[in-house]
């Protein structure tokens, strides 16, 4: 099976700090690779144990993306590609989706391509079906299992409220939920092999990307502003005295409000 | 692709509205009133576009609660959500009726859903909005949503290509009054479904059991965070849920503890609650967490931390230690019980 | 010298710190509940790669440098777990092993150790010697083309567990010469062996550390490890590596120990006030922090002889004498700055205070190791 795996680098947003005047301080952040993709990774790891093959792991993203590709390499994927051009600098969702689609169809014969179902910065969840829609590739999203005999491929699905299990022939593409799997920890002989081996960088002109549909100018949505969420300095009565004082006092409230 | 050209062909408001079994979303509803908005300030139509096989009644509902038009594609196949078909349907309609505004409730569907339409269309999307808002003099869409993992907030403007389209997180928008005297008109769109046109077969569908409220609908909650995640102070907050017949929710970390369901996290990844008493215990009150709480009508919050971002959201405060505080709220709520 | 870690180095310990946060737990409590290791613990760390360090590739190892297993028992150290044991006595014998051993050896012990299907053990201490091969009473007594082993190990780690053991014996075909210990590999399975309950120990709790006995246990002469009458060499060899590591893994001890007197400092308000802001706690800080990150610079400066092929015996009876007293002492200090919760097991401290006291009596004595160090100085033109 060849299999495909898109990640992405993504600022660690669980360590962030704020500078006095309450503004995100973005320098310095530590990346990370985005966690679900790790879980995305694994699945890819699993089908290939069990039917052989190979796994091609591709980012799109500035230079420093390359230690996330190298990190991948460590897990266990055969070749990463990174992509990385000035031009597809700013992209949006849509104009992501189009460069790695591209990228993607240079690399050819594929049978599957797994990506986790959001990033961790973004949120959006939007490029793993963005990707199936310009690929035409049927999308299984949300998969909390997967299965495959080779020729087709079936996953768990967690449709909100629903859990289904769909079926489609390959290729396909599958986005995973992170209770998909428990990612391995890198192996040490992985490791070793993983910085014997080359990264190659692709641009805009290697993937026969058109211009016109890259990075920021590419991007149908565009970014009007950026602010510090509405903190609602609420006046908030902190209650003081011993612990029996302050339940008293809570208590007294919850009674008021007929709450208890 | 949509050029500046002919940006002015495209009219009206448009929401899918997404159906289980022939029972709307609660979304959907929520979609149809910020919809209603939206389509006032620009002077159009509200158009909602419904899919599912037998579902007549529910395209009546709609009308009730503010659309003003309702497309109907039905089909036996259509009766479970497939995004190929879906998205089909929904593209080829809009690429001849030109909407300006498309949005959709960002279940999980709507996730799914969105992304595949967007791309077709060769527009923009903004994904889990938390405000969205008319700019009525360039007559843009302005859609507001958290970014860089909830830390910041971002205005989104999709100004060269239609329909500009949005997703709005369930629980976020009030769900609009329904006057089921309204008149509207259910216009059915024909459907020809062709065998090679499915790509996903649904092998099995389940239905999953809740027990009880879903969290989202609780009228108390009482929130875990990590500083009250010890052994002694998730007893304490058990009890005290008991005692006020609140269900528990809290914070990520919690869940990665396995001390508490994914269902019921509550924050930017989580859920959004409005319940009528919140009680956060041992939560910080980051970003990721307070978003899904500002519907909260009153919320007393307990941390050992006096500088704690929570008391921020808070109407009564409580620097201290759930440990101690909770058996003593649990003692003087009994009281008043007995 | 230029101890700037490379980036295969820094990835190791990222993938250790990931094993310690997302697997060691689990075998925590396992060890807490049953007292022992869990039967697949071996898997588990071959799975991560883990074995074989120091052997080559042909051999089932990774044929990579001392260096990334000390980086790697760090993060282990950091743990306060037992589960190190294994892992380095594995890694350290199979290294032996491919050092000593005959080819057909070398090819039918050294890949189950580091496929994780072999527990290894390495045994010389008895009831009555901890370091003199002269009062050895385990004996290895010709017998055709075997010997038959008789006696008793004490204290020897992994001892109840399948696998190999390299066991120093008295070896009875060399009676009356100045040096008659052989290194036996045997099969710890074998008819004739059997072995005692656990002893508890005042620290590296879950420990299996028990007695082994040897009853007319037949073992073939092809499973002599380097010559007869080497054994005491093997032995030192393989301590000296060992005392690097054990050293290493005591690092790991007291860095964990000054992280959470840190954290403790920061979050026990006196006064009004973080404690750690007061001159009296973050001076006792600033002297844990040098003391841990001298003994780290030792253990580097050691290993990096080991792998540069030169001798460590004395080098590694230096890092000893060094990083003993010193990690003990930043154990002791955190405890002192916990207050009475340091002597609470609901916190880590007491355990990494435990952990740290078995370094000076296990795996060479600190006595010992300052009679090799002294004695080497004074012979030393």
């Amino acid at each position: 099976m060849k299999i495909i795996v898109t990640i992405k680098q993504v600022p660690n947003v669980t360590k962030v700090k704020w500078d006095a005047d309450g503004s995100l301080i973005r320098a310095g952040l530590p990346t990370i690779i985005n966690p679900v993709d790790k879980h995305a990774l694994e699945a890819a790891l699993q089908l290939k144990e069990k039917h052989g093959g190979e796994i091609i792991v591709i980012s799109m993203g500035p230079g420093q993306v390359k230690s996330a590709l190298r990190e991948a390499l460590c897990m266990g994927a055969d070749e990463v590609i990174q992509l990385t051009d000035r031009k597809f600098a700013g992209a949006d969702t849509w104009a992501t989706s189009y460069a790695l689609g591209c990228a993607i169809q240079k690399i050819g014969d594929y049978d599957l391509i797994i990506s986790g179902v959001e990033a961790m910065d973004g949120n959006t969840a939007q490029v793993g079906p963005q990707l199936a829609e310009y690929l035409k590739l049927p999308l299984l999203s949300y998969a909390l299992g997967i299965e495959s005999d080779g020729k087709t491929i079936q996953i768990q699905q967690k449709l909100g409220d629903v859990e289904r299990k769909i079926e489609a022939d390959l290729p396909a593409l599958i986005t995973v939920e992170k209770e998909i799997n428990d990612y391995r920890v890198t192996p040490m002989d992985k490791i070793l092999e993983a910085f014997e081996k080359e990264i190659p960088v692709w641009e805009a002109a290697d993937v026969d990307a058109d211009l016109v549909h890259l990075g920021l100018k590419g991007s149908p949505t565009k970014l009007r502003k950026v602010f510090s969420p509405k903190i609602e300095k609420g006046k908030v009565q902190m209650l003081e005295g011993t612990p029996e004082e302050i339940a008293r006092q809570v208590a007294d409230k919850l009674n008021e409000k007929f709450l208890i | 692709m949509a050029t500046k050209a002919n940006i002015e062909e495209h009219k009206n408001v448009w929401v899918f509205a997404e159906q289980n079994n022939g029972k709307l979303a609660k979304v959907s509803l929520e979609m149809l009133g910020e919809g209603k908005k939206l389509a006032n300030k620009l002077g159009v139509e509200l158009i909602a576009f419904l899919i599912g096989d037998n579902v007549k009644t529910s395209a009546e509902t709609l009308i009730a609660y503010g659309a003003d038009k309702v497309y109907l594609a039905e089909d036996p196949e259509l009766k479970d959500y497939r995004t190929e078909l879906y998205t089909d349907i929904i593209c080829n309609k809009a690429n001849e009726e030109k909407p300006e505004i498309l949005i959709i409730g960002a279940s999980a569907i709507g996730r799914d859903l969105t992304p595949r339409v967007s791309f077709r269309l060769n527009t923009g999307c903004t994904a889990d909005c938390t405000e969205l808002d008319i700019d009525e003099e360039k007559r843009l869409l302005i859609s507001t949503r958290p970014a860089f993992g909830g830390n910041v907030m971002a205005t989104i403007i999709c100004p060269d290509h239609r329909p500009q389209m949005s997703t709005v997180r369930p629980g976020v928008m009030a769900v609009p009054e329904a006057d089921a005297s309204r008149k509207g008109e259910i216009i059915n769109i024909p459907v020809e479904i062709k065998a090679d046109q499915i790509k996903v077969r649904i092998l099995e569908s389940i239905e999953k059991e809740h027990e009880g409220d879903k969290i989202e609908d609780a009228a108390k909650v009482i929130g875990m965070g990590i500083g009250a995640s010890d052994p002694e102070s998730v007893e304490y907050i058990k009890e005290l849920a008991k005692l006020l017949d609140a269900k528990i929710g809290g914070s990520r970390p919690c869940v990665e503890k396995h001390l508490i369901d994914h269902e019921v996290q509550v924050g930017q990844t989580g859920k959004n609650i409005r319940p009528e008493l919140y009680i956060p215990c041992g939560i910080s009150g980051t970003v990721q967490h307070t978003t899904g709480i500002t519907n909260a009508k009153y919320t007393i919050a307990i941390n050992k931390d006096p500088n704690a971002e929570i008391f921020k959201f808070a109407n009564l405060g409580i620097a201290g230690d759930a440990k101690v505080i909770l058996p003593a709220i649990i003692k003087e709520i009994q009281k008043y019980k007995a | 010298m230029d101890f700037t870690l490379s980036p295969i180095n820094k990835m190791v310990i990222k993938a250790g710190k990931d094993f310690c946060e997302r697997r060691v737990p689990e075998i925590d409590a396992y060890m807490a509940e049953h007292g022992d290791y869990p039967p697949d613990l071996l898997e588990r760390f071959a799975k991560a790669s883990m074995l074989g360090f120091d052997v080559p590739k042909e051999y089932g190892g990774l044929e990579t440098t001392n260096l990334n297993l000390i980086l790697l028992i760090e993060e282990f150290g950091k743990t306060g777990s037992t589960c190190f044991l294994p892992l380095l006595m594995n890694n350290s014998v199979a290294e032996t092993i491919c050092h000593w051993g005959s080819e057909e050896l070398k090819k039918r012990v050294v890949p189950p150790l580091c496929d994780g299907s072999a527990w290894a053990t390495m045994a010389f201490t008895e009831p009555d010697t901890g370091s003199d091969p002269k009062m050895l009473t385990t004996t290895a007594k010709p017998d055709g083309d075997d010997f038959i082993i008789n006696g008793c190990k004490r204290f020897i780690s992994m001892a109840n567990k399948p696998g190999y053991g390299v066991f120093i014996c008295k070896d009875l075909s060399l009676a009356g010469q100045p040096h008659d210990s052989t290194a036996f590999i045997i099969d710890k399975n074998s008819p004739g062996i059997s072995c005692s309950g656990h002893y508890e120990l005042t620290g590296l709790d879950g420990a299996d550390t028990c007695d082994i006995y040897f009853n007319d246990v037949r073992v073939p002469k092809e499973n002599i490890l380097g010559k007869p009458g080497e054994g005491f060499n093997v032995l030192l060899r393989w301590i000296s590596g060992e005392r690097i590591q054990q050293a290493a893994g005591m690092v790991g001890v007291g860095q964990r120990a000054f992280e959470e007197s840190k954290k403790y400092s920061l979050q026990r308000i006196v006064n009004g006030m973080p404690m750690g802001y007061m001159q009296g706690f973050y001076w006792m800080l600033g002297e844990m922090k040098v003391k841990v990150d001298a003994c780290r610079l030792m253990v580097y400066n050691a290993v990096t002889r080991q792998d540069a092929g030169k001798n460590f015996d004395t080098v590694s009876a230096e890092v000893k004498i060094f990083t003993t007293p010193l990690i003990q002492e930043v154990t002791r200090m955190g405890v002192q700055f916990h207050g009475s919760y340091g002597y609470s097991k609901e916190y880590l401290i007491e355990k990494l205070f435990r952990i740290a006291m078995h370094q000076g009596v296990v795996a060479s004595s600190l006595e010992i190791n300052k009679t090799i160090v002294g004695m080497t100085a004074l012979m030393t033109k």
